[in-house]
């Protein structure tokens, strides 16, 4: 897989968020550091379903441990995790 | 129980009219109806009989005229009040509860209603005064729903909103704010109802339509302040007068003319009105449940052990995941409001069982949770406000895996998630909502599906959360955070929610009435004084009323975890045989005629729920409020109102001619 940068990572999952999660309208703005619980946009079933599309689209495999807001409560954060497992 | 209906002033409608209002109403009060024109006055009244079944027709009057009313309910201590008034000398010709509450009514003026313990709602006019006074019981167990017509004079009044939208000079569009309300809470705030011309008068409040104009007042509020609070009590002090108070309640709810039954859900509260009702006052008791064939909504295995204890009559209704769908829109006719469930059908289909087996009333457990501490949502409060004290304790939030209904169905892989949900606000535990705030939330993130309406600029979360708790009554934030949380939870919920759509509305669609010992009003008075902590100790819901009955019911019963009561939701409406209405209400271009929901949120929810072999919750209530709007859409804002004919008209007074000329037809 050729390398992806972190800014191409933040418009693929945004694309998904935005397209498929979220209740609402795809065209709704959802700020690279903002928190996903607090808008709403992912809760515990939610982030399965986000956890579900990161190992499809990206070919990684999200363990159980990593499902933390750390890693997976914005797009900037999300980005950065994938890109991390990416490179290891 | 009845359904009324009425307009006063200038533009009060002719009989024809009137009646064509009345025949809105004839499940309320399928045994017979009357009506009483005056000028400026029109009453209707529909009667389901069950006190003095040969007399008690209504509109009914005091004995010299002056005072008539219209009245749907029971004010069940009326055979202590009639002594009262008797001894005050009060004439009494019938042996109902309707006349007690003429002569109280005259003899206390409004303070009459401090002494009713019971569940009403009515009109009085005061022929002499020209006035009219209407109220409704402290819970709100009973409707009464008004308008006021473009002249702004004429006011009109009814049991149910589709009798007064059968008065074609009544408007009828949307009001968005109201839709929000539902979005967020299930219910309307502010006495705002999905219609924008009709209002609901709120629980607790009467108004007095005069030449003046309208005056609307709270009587009667839920009131959980420290200072009634008795703290030096035995536990075994409390348990005696829950007992004593409690039995009261049932036997007072018991005297009917008509054979009364109780529903039995399986859980603790239903089965104390089960046990209290056939052990101490009725021998021969029926009891009435629903079983679900989807096993994970089914209690069956726990109704039938109760019954078999008890040893009552009992019948049981099993609900197929197909049958809610069949019935959603009957439903939501007879509960008249967007929804975010199916679990008012189920109960819908109960009461037609009640009916086919001759009954017209029914005990059920219906508030025990809110008066004496059963919810887990109280539970969640205290953990949340135990954490808030200590944020970065990586145990306190752990106290959350203790409520099952927290553990979301993503299992403990998405703790990290859900403990992040609820700790959102734990800076915020002075707000007067604090305990509210995670379900305002949910309710919140449902607003993105709903299409702005340019006319009614939307508030926006923080702004209705506002709204909400400038309501608190005053000293709130001294009481005690169980009781803030039991005061939201009465307030909005129970009568916005479960008393309507889960109670009179769907009991009402099949002439049975429920009543509802645990909202007695002298069991509330016991729930008052009663320390917080005998109804929540630690974590331990209803401890003092479970400590009462443990005895007397079985053990599995008693120890049995709480157990929501819930219906098959989305999948029930989308897999099943009647999944093309669905498609064909929430398409594109249908979307886009009711102009309620954008297009593109609703195709993506749709969307969701077809790739989902079992959607989240929000996206299963998010399906079935868009779909129950637009079912509310097409039957109240599109389609004309078609009366049913009327039961036998026994009443006719008619006032209009001869000023002092009283007729009865009977």
């Amino acid at each position: 897989m050729t390398t992806k940068s972190e800014q191409d990572l933040v418009g693929e999952i945004k694309e998904y968020i935005c397209g498929t999660m979220l209740i609402g309208l795809s065209d709704q703005s959802i700020e690279p550091d903002e928190s996903l619980v607090q808008r709403g946009v992912v809760d515990s079933t939610g982030v399965l379903e986000l956890v579900e599309f990161l190992q499809d689209r990206f070919g990684i495999v999200v363990k159980d441990d990593e499902i933390t807001t750390d890693n997976l409560d914005s797009l900037n954060s999300i980005a950065r995790y994938v890109q991390q497992k990416l490179a290891s | 129980m009845c359904g009324i209906v009425g307009e006063i002033g200038p533009g009060a409608c002719g009989r024809e009219q009137l009646q064509r209002m009345m025949g809105m109403l004839t499940h309320r009060g399928p045994d017979e109806s009357g009506l009483l024109m005056a000028p400026g006055v029109s009453f209707g009244h529909l009667r389901l009989s069950i006190v003095d079944l040969a007399h008690g027709q209504q509109p009914m009057s005091t004995h010299d005229g002056r005072f008539w009313v219209t009245f749907n309910g029971e004010i069940f201590n009326h055979v202590e009040l009639r002594q009262e008034l008797q001894r005050a000398g009060h004439v009494f010709r019938t042996r109902c509860d309707t006349e007690v509450l003429l002569n109280a009514y005259r003899h206390w003026g409004r303070a009459c209603l401090e002494h009713f313990n019971g569940q009403w709602a009515f009109a009085i006019w005061d022929r002499q005064e020209d006035t009219v006074f209407l109220a409704r019981d402290r819970f709100g167990v009973r409707p009464l729903f008004y308008s006021t017509l473009t002249d702004g004079k004429t006011f009109v009044f009814a049991s149910e909103m589709k009798a007064i939208l059968a008065d074609s000079r009544v408007s009828r569009s949307w009001d968005a704010q109201a839709l929000r309300d539902i979005a967020t809470s299930w219910s309307c705030e502010a006495g705002r109802t999905p219609i924008r011309s009709i209002r609901l008068l709120p629980a607790g409040s009467w108004m007095e339509v005069t030449a003046r104009g309208v005056e609307i007042k709270k009587w009667w509020d839920v009131n959980l302040s420290p200072d009634l609070v008795d703290n030096n009590r035995s536990d075994e002090s409390w348990c005696e007068e829950m007992r004593a108070t409690l039995d009261e309640a049932c036997r007072l709810r018991l005297q009917a003319d008509v054979p009364v039954g109780t529903y039995l859900s399986g859980g603790l509260d239903s089965s104390i009105i089960t046990t209290l009702s056939k052990v101490n006052h009725q021998p021969n008791l029926q009891t009435f449940s629903l079983a679900f064939s989807d096993a994970g909504y089914d209690e069956s295995g726990f109704q039938d052990l109760v019954a078999k204890q008890i040893g009552t009559e009992h019948h049981t209704l099993t609900i197929r995941r197909e049958s809610v769908a069949e019935h959603f829109k009957r439903a939501i006719w007879h509960t008249e409001t967007p929804m975010h469930r199916t679990a008012p059908i189920p109960l819908m289909q109960l009461a037609s069982l009640v009916q086919s087996n001759g009954m017209k009333v029914v005990l059920t457990g219906e508030g025990a949770d809110e008066v004496f501490g059963g919810y887990d949502q109280f539970k969640e409060n205290k953990i949340r406000r135990f954490w808030a004290r200590n944020p970065r304790s990586a145990w306190r939030k752990r106290l959350l895996d203790r409520l099952e209904r927290n553990v979301p169905r993503s299992g403990p892989r998405t703790r990290a998630f859900w403990y992040a949900f609820y700790q959102e606000e734990l800076g915020q535990t002075s707000r007067p909502g604090y305990s509210h705030f995670p379900r305002w939330r949910n309710g919140l993130s449902l607003l993105p599906l709903l299409q702005a309406d340019a006319q009614q600029p939307t508030l926006t979360g923080g702004d209705w959360v506002a709204e909400v708790e400038s309501q608190a009554p005053d000293g709130f934030a001294a009481w005690d955070p169980l009781s803030q949380a039991q005061y939201w939870e009465i307030r909005q919920f129970l009568a916005g929610y479960l008393l309507s759509s889960q109670g009179d509305r769907v009991s009402m669609a099949h002439s049975v009435e429920g009543r509802y010992p645990f909202l007695d009003a002298n069991v509330f008075e016991l729930s008052r004084r009663m320390p917080p902590r005998q109804k929540l100790r630690v974590l331990q819901e209803k401890f003092i009323l479970k400590r009462t009955f443990q005895s007397d019911l079985p053990k599995a019963i008693v120890e049995r975890k709480k157990y929501p009561y819930r219906a098959p939701d989305a999948l029930a409406l989308y897999r099943g045989a009647l999944r093309d209405q669905l498609l064909e209400s929430l398409d594109p271009e249908a979307v886009g005629r009711r102009g309620i929901f954008h297009v593109e949120a609703v195709r993506k929810l749709l969307d969701r729920v077809q790739r989902s072999e079992d959607p989240s919750a929000r996206d299963n209530q998010a399906l079935v409020l868009v779909y129950s709007a637009h079912v509310f859409h097409d039957l109240f804002i599109d389609q004309e109102m078609q009366p049913s004919e009327l039961p036998p008209l026994r009443t006719v007074i008619d006032l209009t001619q001869t000023s002092n000329q009283v007729e009865c037809v009977v």
